[in-house]
Parts: structure tokens; sequence; C-alpha cells
């Protein structure tokens, strides 16, 4: 093959068909692979911050006004660390994957700027593990002195309750780590193959 | 305050026209970075709107740090590489097998035919091998190639004989030798 050739046919190649809009608003919205991660997660987010808000509304029915305090203690640590998770998902939003920069270190910053909130995203979700769980030991507390049940019968069970709760704990962990790499993970994943073709070869 | 206002969209305005002007002097680059990296011009058309979107959002912050070819160079490459089109599979293994045969049949007269079975065989190549070959033919040294890649002189000179080997092989393969 003859790349001079090739070469000359290159610079005269014509680029008619470009057509270079009057203003950047005739422009379609940003539609990268990245940018679609970020509208995804965000989308997600926005509903995890309704639930979040949603939880005292709804346990208000549930509690009497001794364990409402108790529970709301508990709540506003459970919003303080994950008000740390959005303040990050935020910046993760804002952020502009840097082009100008060399392949390598453009591709670097986004994997792991993708790894990084996909890790974040995950221990989020992991997160809610011991706040549902504190919250569900609370509801069956108020059940039981409501409803003057002998503690012992409620927790006569208890390794029926174990299990259960271990079990639950196990498949809820393996479908977040399923959703998220099945979502997001893949396009990380893409990016890795790609760094791994700048390596060096001999 | 108003003022201010007025004084930041008018400075707006101004560096847009000007981003649009020089991108009319270099959209040769958006064009063969575009046909290197999709097939089918819908595809293409995407990838030129999104690179436009990428070189507008570096451009605000574009301070002259390096050359402006060099700029317009990276934005268009490293977008390219990162836009995954959803359904096509990303080649990742040499195989001669999946080249198009229906499609050279079709081939217009009316274009360059060369230059069009050159872009068939390119699509085979992977990401990094595609910009390989864009900063050859654009005439970029092994220092420049390997600076804008991010990998040494010796590893760009590596890997540049190995994709034109490979490019031959694809288009020998098929008795696309010319």
């Amino acid at each position: 093959m003859n790349f001079d050739e090739i070469k000359g046919s290159w610079d005269k190649e014509g680029s008619e068909n470009v057509n270079i809009p009057g203003s950047i608003s005739q422009l379609k919205r940003a539609n990268h692979p990245v940018d679609q991660i970020k509208k995804n997660m965000k989308f997600e987010l926005y509903g995890q911050i309704l639930f979040i808000l949603a939880v005292p509304f709804l346990t208000h029915l549930y509690f009497d006004s001794r364990l409402q305090t108790f529970f709301l203690g508990f709540y506003a640590v459970f919003v303080l660390i994950s008000a740390y998770y959005f303040y990050n998902f935020y910046l993760f939003y804002k952020q502009t994957t840097r082009y100008s920069t060399s392949s390598k270190d453009s591709l670097y910053e986004l994997y792991y700027n993708l790894r990084l909130n996909i890790e974040r995203y995950k221990s989020f979700g992991f997160l809610l593990i011991p706040f549902v769980i504190g919250t569900l030991a609370m509801v069956l507390i108020n059940k039981s002195e409501h409803l003057n049940l002998d503690k012992m019968a409620l927790f006569g069970n208890f390794k029926v309750y174990l299990i259960a709760t271990i079990a639950s704990i196990v498949i809820y962990i393996a479908l977040i780590v399923f959703w998220v790499e099945l979502v997001y993970g893949k396009y990380a994943r893409q990016i890795g193959e790609i760094l791994h073709e700048l390596k060096e070869e001999n | 305050m108003i003022l201010n206002e007025t004084q930041t969209i008018s400075s707006m305005r101004t560096m847009e026209t000007e981003f649009l002007s020089s991108l009319e002097k270099h959209k040769g680059i958006l064009h063969k970075v575009a046909r290197m990296y999709m097939d089918g011009e819908a595809d293409c058309e995407d990838l030129r709107q999104e690179i436009i979107i990428q070189l507008w959002k570096s451009y605000q912050t574009y301070k002259g740090e390096s050359a402006f070819s060099t700029w317009m160079y990276r934005v268009p490459i490293n977008t390219a590489i990162t836009f995954f089109k959803k359904k096509k599979k990303l080649v990742t293994t040499f195989s001669p097998e999946v080249f198009p045969e229906q499609e050279v049949e079709e081939y217009d007269s009316s274009k360059d035919k060369q230059m069009e079975l050159f872009y068939k065989a390119v699509h085979q190549l992977k990401p990094i091998e595609k910009a390989i070959i864009f900063y050859l033919l654009e005439g970029l040294s092994y220092r420049e190639i390997g600076k804008n890649l991010g990998i040494s002189e010796g590893n760009a000179r590596v890997k540049l004989n190995r994709t034109k080997e490979k490019l031959q092989m694809l288009l020998k393969n098929k008795d696309y030798e010319f």
C-alpha cells in the first residue's frame, strides 16, 4: 500500500458536507456517552433524594413520640452522610471532561472519574442498608410496644429474622453491583480497553 | 450591573463568532475524523456535532497553552476515541472476515475509490490505531504523534509501523491493495 498516494488523496479531500452552524444554539445537546451517564445518574439521584425526603413523613405515622425523637436523630445522621455523597455527585456532573490534553491523560482522567463515581454510587446504595435495618428495627420495637406483645416472643424467631436479613442484604448488594456495572460499568470497561492499547510496545 | 451583563453577553458572542470562523477554516479535520471513526452519514453527523460541542466547551477555557493546531487535533480525536455508538460493537480484534464485502459492490464511481476503500479498512482498526493513522496522514512526526497520544516517541514509532502493517494486511486479504 502506498501511503504517499493516500496522503495525496487525503490532502485533496473536500469537506463540503460539513456544515458549521451559524450559532452554537443550533447544535443538538451533548450526546457523548459520558454526558449520558451523568444525565442517567442525575435522574436516579433525584429519585433517591425524593425517597430520603419522603422517609420521615412515611415513618411519622408509625412511631410514638419517644421513638420519633430517636428516629429523627438517626435520620439526621443519614441525611448528613448522604449530603456528602450528593455534593460529590454534583461535582462530577458539573465537571467537564478535558479533551485538549494528550489522549492518555484524557482517557485516564475519564476512566478514574468514572470508576470513582461508580464506586461512590455503589457505596451510597450500601449506605441505605444500616439505615433501612435501623428503621425496620424501630418499627418492630414500636409495633411490639403498641400491641403489648411479649418482646421475647417477638424476638423468639431471632434466627429466622437474622437469616432473612442477611439474605436480603446479600441480594440487595448483588443487585446494586449488577445494576451499576451493567448500566455504567460497561463504558468504563471500554475506556479501560483503549487505555490498554496505549501501553508500551517493544 | 446591567452594563456588566451586556458586556459579558457581547464578549460571549464575539468569542462564539471567532470560534465558528476558526472552525470553518479547519472543518476538514471534523470531516476526516468523523469518517475514520464512524460508518454512515448519520453517525458521522452525530460525531461532528459532538466534536463541535466539545470544542466549544474547551474553547471557552482555552488559554493558548498549546498551539491552536495541536488543540484542534486533540479535542476531535479524544472525543472520537471515546464516542461509542450503541448497538455497535467496539472492534477490538483484527478480523479480516468482517470486512464489508457488499458495500464494495455498491461502489459509487463518483467518489474517490481509493479513499473509500481506505476508510473501509480503517473502520476495522482499534480507536488508537485510527488516531495514529490520522496523525500520520496529517503529516505529524513520531514525536508529535507520541505527544498527542501521551506515549513515547519510540512507542509511537512501533505502534505506527504495526498499524500500517495491519492496514496493509486488511486491504491485501480482500485484494484491495493499491
